[in-house]
Formats: C-alpha cells, structure tokens, sequence
C-alpha cells in the first residue's frame, strides 16, 4: 500500500519533470544539428544561418557522421570555401569540408582521429584521401583550445547534447529563425570584437582588414612558444596514415604579405622556417604561405588571411591536377 | 562511483526505494551492500581495506569494553591506532617520507635506495581512518559503548554518502541513527533533496565553471602573469568552497533522504571575522576532530603560552599533512597556525585598531575584520592549489605584477578558450553564493523560502536545476577536490 507522502512525491516529481520532457520532445524535433536523424522541422537555410554559424564544429562533424565520406578535408575557415564541386569534377571522388571557425591544430589533429573513428564504425574501413589545412599561425603552444572533446562527448552521449547550453542556445535561434526569419547574430564574438575595434564595425571591409594585420596577427605572434607536443602528434597522425594507406596532404594555406610581415616583426621567421621544415616529414606539403603571385596580391583576399573564390579555384585545380605552378612541394 | 555521475543517478532512486521497502531489520544489509558497491564502482580490490579497518576496530572496542581498567584497554587501542594508521601511512605518506628521505641522502653523497611502494591512494582514505580512530579512542575513553553489531558497525565505517570526503562523523551521533526505524517522510525527503540540489548547483555549475580558468592557468603557471594569476587565485577561493561544500551538501541531502541526519561542514566560511572564526566553519567535523583528539589531548590552550603555540602549530603542521602527502599542504597548515598564533599575539593592538573603527561605524569594523580574513586564506589556498612549491612561489612573486594589463590577461585567458563572457559568468556565479550565504544569515534557506508562494520555490528549483542542466561544463571531467584527500 503507497502512502499519501509516497503519492505526493510522485505527484510532485512527475509535475516537476515536465518541463524537461517538453524540452527534450521539441529538441528532438527541431534538432538543428541532425543530431538524431536528418530528418528535422528546419529547412537547410536556418540550419545553416544558426547551427552551422554558431558552432560549425559541431554542425560539420555531426554532419560527416550522419553521411561520411572516404575524402575529407579539415581545418579552420581558410579551407571553408575551397570548392569540392570542382575536385569532384577532377578526381572523381566527393570531399567533405569539415571547418571548424578559429580551429587550433590540436583541434584539427583530434579532428582528423575523430572523423577517421566514425568513418571506421561507420564503413569499416580507413579513410582515403586526408587534406589539412595548415599555417604557421596555427604552430604556437599558445594557440591552443578544446572544443572537439565535447563534440566527441555529445557524440557519444545523447544526454550531453540534450543538455548543453551552447545547443539550447541554437535551439531557441534555430526556432526564432524558422518562424521569423530573424538570423541569429553571434552575440558574445560580436561583443568581443566590438570591444576590440573600440566600436568601429567589423562590417567595414578596410577597417576589418587593418585589424586583421595589426591586433589579430600581434594576438597570433606577439607571444610565441614552440609547441613540443604538436609535432609529436602531427607525427602520429603521417605514420598512421602511411601504415593504413592513407592519403596525406598537408596544405600551407595563404597569407597576404603585410600579414606575413608580421612575421619578420616579431622575429618569428627562423621558427616559421623550422615549422616547414619540420611539417615536410609528416606527409606531402604543398606551400602557398611565401612571397607569390597570390600572397603579393591584395584582391586575391577576402581580408589578410582568407583567399577568395577564384583563388581557391585555382589552388584546388593546382592540387588535384598535380600541376603546381604557384604552389610548392616542400 | 560519484556523486556528479550518471551511475549514481540510477543508483540513488534504487537504492532510496529498496531502503523504505524492506523491514527496517533489515535495512543495514541493504545499506552495506550500497555502500560497498558504491566504493567499488571506483575501485574493487581497496575495499579489503575498508573491511581490514572494520574488523580491527571492531575486535578492539570490543575487547576494551571487556576491561575495566583503562591501563589494560590500552594495548588494544594501540593495536587500532597502529593498523589504521599503518594502512594510512603506508598508502599516502610512505612515498613522500621516501622521497624526502633519498634526497637527504643524494645531498649527503650517501648512495642507498629507499623504496618505493607503487600504489595508487585508496579515494576518501583519511576520511573514514579518522572516523574509526574516532569511534575506538571514544570507546577507549567510555564515551561510546563499543558496538556489538558487527554488520551495523561496517555500515558505520562505510556508509556511502559520506565514505568517501566526509562530512567525517562521531560514532555517538551516526550509530544510534541505525537503530532508529526510519518512516517514509514527504518533508525529510523534500528537504534532503533540496540540500542535494544546492549542492550539486555549487559543485556543478559554480566549482566546475571556476575549474576550468583555475586549472589553466594553475597547471601552467608560468605561462601566465599578475591579474592572470589573481583571478585564478580568487576563482580557487571560491571553486574549492562551493567543490567541498557541495559535496558535504550532497551526502547531507543523500542521507536525510533517508532519514539520517550528518553533522553540518561549513557555517558561512568566507564570513568569518578572524582565522580562529574561519577553522569554526569550514571542514568543522575535520576540524572539531583535529581539536578533541589532538590538540586537547596535547594540552590545548591550558598550558604555558610557548606550549599553546607549539600545539596549535603540530595541530595545524598534521592538518596539512592530513590533506596530502606534499609540502604544498604542510606548508598551507603552518601558514594557518601562524596565522593562528600572530592572531592571538596581537590580539591587544588589534583591539585597539577595531576600537577606533567601530567609533566611526561597527559594520566597518566587521567588513574590515572579513576582508582581512579572506585576504590571509585565499593567500594561504595558494600552497593549496599549487602543484608543487615552485609554482606556488612563482604564484606569488607575479600575482600582483602587471596588474594594469587587462589586454594582456583576456589574451592569456583566450588561450585556454576563455572569454570575457565566460568570466562575467564566473563572477555572476560567485555573486550568487555569496548572495545565498548572505540569505542563509539567520536560518536555512529553505527554511525560509517555505513561507513563500510555490510560484518562488518551483521558480528557485527549475533556476537551479537548468543551471545545473545547462550552464556546467558536462564534457569536463573534475572529480572533486577532497576525493585525493
């Protein structure tokens, strides 16, 4: 026989509950990142405006999970806009880009163990084709975060993703923009740079690109470290590559000039020097980060370190026609 | 297994729904076996020595309760004290001694190698030694009657929401509780649970939050300088008080759940007036422990004044040592058993100083006396934290250089994935504890809060519970502090 406090407590909890249950039932129904199946109220569009704007890592990983393919290419925002249509058109083979906004080496690294991981469960069987894309800039100890461990988490475990903050966040955006069409502006980075620009907007493509080449490269450069543990794992990452047939490619993605200048300003350039040398043991490098026809050209950038459009074409068809003409094999 | 993990969610509910459904007679078995089973999730093979404890400490109460004459109980007191003692040495201080012992000898040239016992500390070790060397030198003393139920008394040594970081309980206040027959209580229940709740938001959301700032920049600390390391400094301050005193909330809430009632931990800690005030609130039962069975026994504050100061040192030297095998915490218990003893040698100027303050307005006076005291712990959390004396030293050469570079610091912060929102939560965090200790003033707070409308309960418990849902770090994995201990 329950007594009247027993009933009471599973009155209250099961009252209590209900906005939780509610939560989880919408989640899994909105579900911006396809989480739990590709099939969700949102159209692509929203999914793209919030999901992948507010956390790209996330949204392409579970996106490479959802449809892995055997070619992928990882990195941060300098590798987003290469197009795979036209390396499908050449190679024959679908790419994925798997970007993750402001990724650190470390990240791309865990990346790269991450999605050969899936692709294994997945396919059984290893990747074929690995891009990476890869600058000095990225070859600090400073220059270090931890994201993908909570990718991998979530991944792993349904209730890390139901309850995270960073995805009631997007939930909440994803639904405001499914209904109004209102797009969700990133507001902490927003704040961040606004702080940093002392109030000027970021929108002003001139006033952007000063700030790229005098606070972002000086945050980049002004303190350096060499990072002891990375090429051990980069290492790691070439000899498990070349024991399971893996194609690597590491790609040394673009600067404009005044941003390599930054470089020679805070004496950086013998250990620029020895992070190409050193990267040339881990897979085939191909260089595009030194004084050339791209770098001396400031309308082949968008701002001081990401190429445009037609640039990317012409890295991609250089790439994957083996005709290097602006590009090197170090 | 721990509290802040998904096997102890299904784990708990189990167990609560087996302790109200089978006879009380019975219920110890049930608690036992929890209890053992909760330990062993961490690790099976070290439960050996929670029961080697149980049944030395049982055969040796019993014998003394056997004989009259305090001079002949002695020899069985003397054999708990050197088992458990033994077990706790020879698990946590044996490695230590060993070091500190080969580098003498490398320095004196002697060419001799000290051994080295490979093991890994057994969780909550010095919590439930001290417990059981508690229970015998009671018995020994008359003070509690040596317990005849073998099986109720392992319950007493083991039980599991307070096994492993305490709050570290006297046999005359958790036995007899074995022996009561609990009825189900809506009220008791409703009231454990929300303990649990404050607890698990402290430990969740505000220590787990700090931790990632604090661990950065603590296990890196040279790659950081001033404001860096005083944030860091200040955040510890904080993520260590809401780390422990969430978890004695927890276990207190786990066992009132059940209907047992564990002796409170912390009174409002950073409110204290003065240190003497601080070691009344914080870790009491650690503390009131150190003080009956060891600095009164050593003659406490009933001696000649250079006899009083040498016991509060040893007192506070083993409180450190208690707390890890390293110079790190030795060196944190002197600071506060110097602390102690200038206190009480300038006590006449410091009267006269609080004199003159309170002329103006007393509530100064008090807000000066806190600051202070808050100033010499949150100094003293520093051999603490550190992980060795370098980096403690290091710590506090640069913590108060460069304080004007906040650029300086976001960059440093930055690269540990912190930014200036996540600090503003932080704060936010912090102000929220000290908002509710501020609350908890006059009474339990929610005690208070059950005059209110329900609309401010289910308000401050769906608060809590989406802050622990939402805002902590889940993917970061931070054991509780005490568990090392």
């Amino acid at each position: 026989m329950i007594s009247k406090d027993i009933k009471k407590l599973l009155l209250r909890s099961g009252v209590f509950i209900i906005p939780i249950l509610l939560y989880t039932l919408i989640l899994s129904k909105v579900d911006p990142f396809n989480y739990f199946s590709d099939n969700n109220i949102l159209s692509q569009e929203t999914e793209h405006q919030t999901a992948r704007k507010l956390n790209s890592l996330l949204y392409n990983t579970i996106q490479f999970k959802n449809n892995p393919t055997p070619n992928i290419i990882i990195g941060d925002s300098r590798i987003k806009r290469l197009p795979t249509s036209e390396i499908e058109k050449i190679t024959g083979d679908k790419y994925f880009i798997l970007h993750s906004n402001a990724a650190k080496l470390n990240e791309i690294i865990d990346l790269f163990w991450l999605t050969d991981s899936l692709y294994c469960i997945s396919k059984h069987n290893n990747l074929k084709n690995v891009i990476i894309g890869i600058n000095f800039n990225l070859y600090n100890e400073y220059a270090y975060a931890n994201r993908v461990h909570e990718v991998k988490k979530m991944i792993e475990n349904p209730l890390m993703y139901v309850f995270n903050g960073n995805i009631l966040e997007v939930t909440i955006k994803a639904i405001t923009h499914h209904f109004s069409g209102i797009s969700a502006p990133n507001v902490s980075r927003n704040i961040m740079l606004k702080r940093e620009l002392k109030g000027k907007s970021f929108k002003d493509k001139k006033i952007w690109w000063e700030f790229n080449i005098s606070t972002v490269a000086k945050n980049q450069y002004s303190r350096y470290k060499y990072p002891e543990g990375l090429m051990d794992r980069l290492q790691e990452v070439g000899a498990y590559c070349s024991v399971n047939n893996i194609n690597l490619i590491l790609l040394n993605v673009p600067h404009y000039k005044e941003y390599r200048q930054r470089v020679i300003d805070f004496n950086l350039t013998e250990s620029e020097r020895k992070f190409k040398n050193e990267i040339k043991n881990i897979g085939t490098v191909i260089d595009y980060d030194f004084s050339n026809s791209i770098t001396n050209c400031r309308t082949c950038f968008t701002d001081p370190i990401h190429t445009n459009d037609s640039i990317n074409l012409i890295i991609v068809k250089e790439i994957f026609n083996d005709s290097l003409v602006i590009g090197k094999k170090l | 297994m721990s509290f802040d993990s998904i096997q102890f969610l299904v784990f708990f509910p189990i167990v609560i729904a087996l302790y109200f459904i089978i006879p009380f007679k019975k219920r110890w078995i049930l608690l036992l076996i929890a209890s053992y089973y909760f330990y062993m999730c961490w690790r099976v093979d070290y439960i050996i020595l929670i029961m080697i404890s149980t049944i030395i400490d049982y055969i040796c109460s019993n014998q003394m309760s056997k004989i009259n004459l305090k001079q002949k109980r002695k020899k069985w007191l003397i054999i708990s004290l050197i088992s458990n003692l033994g077990i706790l040495f020879g698990f946590k201080y044996f490695n230590f001694f060993s070091e500190n012992i080969q580098t003498l000898f490398n320095q004196y040239n002697i060419f001799y190698e000290v051994p080295f016992f490979n093991v890994l500390l057994p969780v909550g070790i010095s919590f439930y030694t001290f417990q059981t060397l508690s229970y015998t030198i009671d018995v020994y003393n008359n003070k509690t009657p040596a317990q005849k139920h073998l099986g109720v008394f392992a319950v007493y040594v083991s039980f599991f929401p307070q096994l492993v970081a305490g709050p570290i309980e006297r046999s005359n206040h958790l036995l007899p509780q074995f022996f009561k027959e609990h009825k189900f209580s809506y009220d008791r229940v409703k009231s454990g649970l929300q303990k649990m709740l404050w607890g698990f938001f402290k430990k969740l959301v505000i220590a787990n939050n700090l931790a990632i700032l604090v661990n950065g920049v603590y296990n890196n600390v040279d790659n950081y300088t001033g404001a860096a390391l005083l944030v860091a400094t200040i955040f510890f301050t904080f993520q260590i008080y809401c780390d422990f005193s969430g978890y004695s909330d927890i276990a207190i809430g786990t066992a009132r759940v059940m209907s047992f009632e564990l002796r409170e931990n912390f009174k409002r800690p950073y409110f204290s007036k003065s240190i003497q005030e601080f070691w009344q609130r914080w870790h009491i039962t650690l503390s009131s422990w150190f003080k009956d069975y060891l600095y009164i026994p050593l003659g406490g504050n009933r001696v000649v004044k250079w006899k009083w100061y040498y016991n509060i040192i040893i007192t506070f030297l083993l409180s450190g040592l208690w707390h890890g095998a390293e110079w790190t915490f030795i060196i944190w218990g002197a600071l506060h058993g110097t602390y102690l003893v200038f206190s009480i040698t300038l006590n006449s100027p410091k009267k006269y100083l609080s004199e003159i303050i309170k002329k103006y307005s007393p509530k100064l006076n008090n807000i000066f006396d806190v600051t202070i005291t808050f100033i010499l712990v949150a100094f003293a959390w520093i051999f603490f934290r550190a992980n060795n004396l370098d980096d403690a030293l290091y710590v506090i050469k640069n913590m108060l250089t460069d304080l004007n570079e906040y650029n300086n610091m976001g960059m440093q912060f930055r690269g540990l994935g912190i930014y200036l929102s996540d600090i503003i939560k932080c704060v936010i965090l912090i102000f929220f504890v000290i908002g509710y200790s501020l609350y908890e003033r006059s009474d339990d707070v929610w005690k208070k809060l059950q005059s209110k409308p329900i609309w401010i309960r289910w308000s401050l418990y769906y608060l809590m519970l989406f802050g622990i849902l939402f805002l902590a770090p889940h993917s970061t994995i931070n054991n509780f502090i005490y568990f090392q201990f």
